[in-house]
């Protein structure tokens, strides 16, 4: 009987080597795993975020708004010898506008921090400037067109209402009209072709190769060659960016579009109605 | 010969010790880590530890801040030398459901150190059956679709990605 149980025992002692030197490497793994996995925390700033509204063909950015000098401020005045003409911006957030003068005829380019007649050209919004001199500010709209664009384009096709409302700086554009695209992906790429701008290996942007202008992408400004930076103050920088602004599309009541077309920043706004 | 097949009996006993005692909820929590570097994030589920395997359920898959789908079930089971993961009821975001048929109701990947290489693919759903394999050497995903009536009819922009030589759906990916 003794026999037996050392004979068992001498047959057990090597296979009980071989399982404590297993725990000794599953307690060696246990010590450096991590205790705790990955959970989703959603970030409030993944949500869109409306910035402003202010008309459609906006041609140019928002300037970030620069620390507040000391200065003694007065009453903004208006520079009453110079037509404004136009205000353009760049990427690097720079900008510069045509002034004409309205004696001379003459027109000329300022950019940013450049001076006319000793007035500094400090700040550009989208339909007037600033110009400082002698700590005073002076102001410059953007030449007003007599023109009143005011027209609607609507269109019944397969139930759906295609309405689109232009009103000089609105365009009202139907949420039945927009979900008949939402809701058919293929409806999409069928009027609209896009292709991802890397830079440095990253995205910047959403390149349009080429867009169906009786869809609504062609109606609503959009353009072949350009490229979607961001929609409503989100930069587009990867898929998920893009696919954010598809997920909630049907929350948003306005979409800013930011553009650059031709190397200038344009903002194409709209109004879901 | 004895002591071959002695060591080999000493050598299953280790390996079946060490799955049975290795930490296979820590080692899923190091995946998950992995995965969440390349903005993979497995998030929600509930775990369960088996002998020889992980089950993980009610999963939520977020993939650079979007999920992207959920599924019920999900298994894995390794022997070492075979390994099989099973994931059941995919549904994918609405979103998506426009792009992909879904749910899909089975995903089967299995490796074998038979075919140490390659990794089998099975999967079904309402876009039919795949059928495939990974070469894990050449780095290469190949595909066989059988597409279901719903994935002809409603889905043919998802199927013009797919190469139809004789009557056959096949993909090829590289990665």
């Amino acid at each position: 009987m003794n026999t037996n149980i050392n004979k068992l025992i001498r047959i057990l002692i090597p296979y009980t080597f071989v399982v404590l030197f297993a725990y000794i490497l599953s307690t060696v793994a246990y010590v450096y795993l991590p205790k705790s996995g990955v959970n989703y925390i959603e970030k409030s700033s993944t949500n869109l975020e409306y910035r402003q509204y202010n008309g459609f063909y906006s041609q140019v950015r928002v300037v970030k708004k620069e620390p507040v000098k000391k200065r003694k401020k007065q009453n903004i005045q208006t520079l009453s010898n110079y037509v404004l003409k136009g205000i353009y911006s760049t990427t690097s957030n720079g900008g510069w506008i045509i002034v004409e003068n309205k004696r001379t005829k003459q027109s000329s380019f300022i950019s940013q921090d450049e001076t006319l007649d000793g007035y500094l050209l400090v700040k550009l919004y989208k339909k007037y400037v600033v110009f400082e001199k002698n700590s005073k500010e002076y102001k410059l709209d953007m030449q007003q067109k007599n023109e009143n664009i005011k027209y609607e384009v609507t269109r019944k096709v397969d139930n759906t209402n295609e309405n689109i409302l232009v009103d000089n700086d609105t365009v009202k554009v139907k949420r039945d009209y927009l979900n008949s695209y939402v809701k058919d992906i293929d409806k999409v790429w069928n009027n609209i072709a896009i292709n991802e701008i890397r830079q440095n290996g990253k995205i910047d942007g959403f390149k349009v190769e080429n867009v169906n202008k009786n869809s609504v992408f062609g109606k609503l400004g959009l353009k072949k060659g350009d490229i979607i930076k961001s929609i409503n103050n989100n930069v587009l920088g990867s898929y998920a960016d893009a696919f954010k602004v598809y997920n909630n599309i049907n929350n948003t009541k306005y979409l800013s579009i930011e553009i650059l077309r031709d190397n200038e920043i344009m903002e194409l706004n709209y109004e879901i109605d | 010969m004895k002591m071959i097949f002695k060591l080999f009996i000493y050598l299953i006993v280790f390996l079946m010790s060490l799955l049975i005692l290795a930490p296979k909820e820590l080692a899923y929590n190091f995946a998950e880590k992995e995965l969440a570097k390349k903005q993979i994030i497995i998030s929600d589920e509930t775990r369960d530890e088996r002998v020889f395997g992980l089950d993980i359920k009610d999963l939520k898959l977020y993939f650079e801040g979007i999920e992207v789908a959920n599924t019920s079930k999900t298994s894995i089971t390794t022997f070492l030398v075979y390994t099989k993961l099973k994931v059941k009821d995919v549904n994918l975001l609405d979103s998506f459901k426009s792009m992909i048929p879904s749910p899909i109701m089975d995903i089967e990947l299995k490796h074998s150190v038979l075919e140490f290489d390659k990794v089998d693919i099975k999967a079904s759903g309402l876009f039919g059956k795949v059928e495939g394999k990974a070469d894990l050497l050449n780095r290469k995903v190949l595909l066989e679709l059988f597409p279901s009536k719903v994935m002809k009819s409603s889905y043919s922009r998802l199927l013009r990605n797919f190469r139809l030589k004789d009557g056959r759906y096949t993909y090829e990916y590289k990665y």
